[in-house]
């Protein structure tokens, strides 16, 4: 069988470091640990469900910084 | 008591913090009490290599700086029995004023643990003298590459100035089929050059690249690196002993004879 390089499955190595890599480069220039950024989303869609009714696969939460900010 | 060791190379990407990450994990295994500290201000990386990034609540600077307890710093890896982690913080002014704290913070810490893994950042400059003052032995990691073979031979001159009684020297990612092309540095050309016996030599692994993907020492996996691993840490634990592959092919002639050091041996298995 010819293998697809196409499709990603979400337990092979480099989907794995692709992930952990977003969760840490949203927690590092709020020098948050990733854990801390963890227990932030979950409080924020707390906060969303508790005034929309709204899944919590429907929506994503992400903190963006502006480009022009120092970061580090 | 324990023993400070830090790994150091001078030029980056040649493997410290894999090095540090696999050895702890093999220091453990040998039923050694194993701390490691990463020393790299800003560019942390080990709790990465160790899938730790998740757990820090403190890093290094806080504990320097008594902001917290050691207990609280400590992060203790699940799949490892007495394997633990200090990260490093993501930013520091001036790591050269700690220098002090870090001696009696790693004085207190081999009261408690048999061994004290140092990550030393690259580069030669303050955060070198930082993570190499406080410890008691020194490894230097070099890779066969012509550039870092002269960074390791420049730190184990600057080394030699220092306060340490034994300097080691580990060669990593080698490529035993380019070095019978003649396409790269020999062990022994390594150690000619840098008039030093490698303590170990570790093959260059795919699987490193996947393990660290998954943030678990590649010592967990099936690879050839990870007996290589194994290797060092016991030579990390008796220098003087020196592990031989019987069956690897570099001891063996074609006749089935096994030669260790020019010297025939003759092993019943």
């Amino acid at each position: 069988m010819k293998a697809n390089v196409f499709t990603r499955k979400a337990d092979d190595s480099g989907s794995i470091a692709r992930e952990r890599l977003k969760l840490m480069a949203e927690a590092v220039p709020l020098d948050h640990s990733p854990a801390a950024a963890g227990r932030m989303k979950k409080e924020i869609s707390e906060i969303i469900s508790r005034y929309f009714e709204i899944a919590p696969d429907n929506y994503e939460i992400r903190v963006v910084l502006k480009p022009n900010r120092k970061r580090a | 008591m324990g023993e400070a060791i830090v790994f150091t190379s001078g030029k980056g990407g040649v493997g410290k913090t894999t090095t540090i990450a696999n050895i702890g994990a093999g220091l453990s295994r040998l039923d050694k009490k194993v701390i490691m500290i990463d020393t790299d201000m800003g560019l942390r990386n080990l709790d990465v290599v160790m899938g730790m990034e998740d757990q820090i609540q403190y890093n290094l600077i806080d504990l320097l700086e008594n902001k917290c307890r050691l207990k609280q710093a400590l992060i203790r890896d699940k799949r490892y029995p007495n394997l633990f982690m200090i990260p490093a913080a993501l930013r520091c002014k001036k790591v050269s004023d700690y220098e002090s704290k870090l001696y009696t913070l790693i004085s207190q810490i081999k009261q408690e643990f048999d061994y004290c893994l140092i990550d030393c950042p690259a580069g030669i400059d303050d955060g070198f003298h930082f993570a190499v003052s406080a410890a008691d032995r020194a490894v230097v990691v070099t890779s066969p590459h012509i550039s870092a073979v002269r960074d390791a031979g420049r730190v184990l001159y600057l080394l030699d100035g220092m306060h340490f009684p034994q300097v080691d020297l580990l060669i990593n990612s080698y490529n035993a089929h380019m070095v019978r092309k003649h396409d790269m540095l020999s062990r022994k050309d390594i150690e000619d050059i840098l008039g030093l016996p490698a303590i170990g030599v570790i093959p260059m692994d795919e699987k490193v690249i996947i393990s660290q993907n998954k943030g678990i020492p590649v010592l967990g996996m099936h690879a050839k690196s990870a007996r290589a691993f194994m290797n060092a840490a016991r030579a990390i634990t008796n220098p003087r002993v020196v592990p031989v592959d019987l069956n690897s092919e570099d001891n063996r002639t074609k006749d089935g004879k096994i030669f260790i050091n020019g010297k025939e041996c003759r092993y019943e298995s």
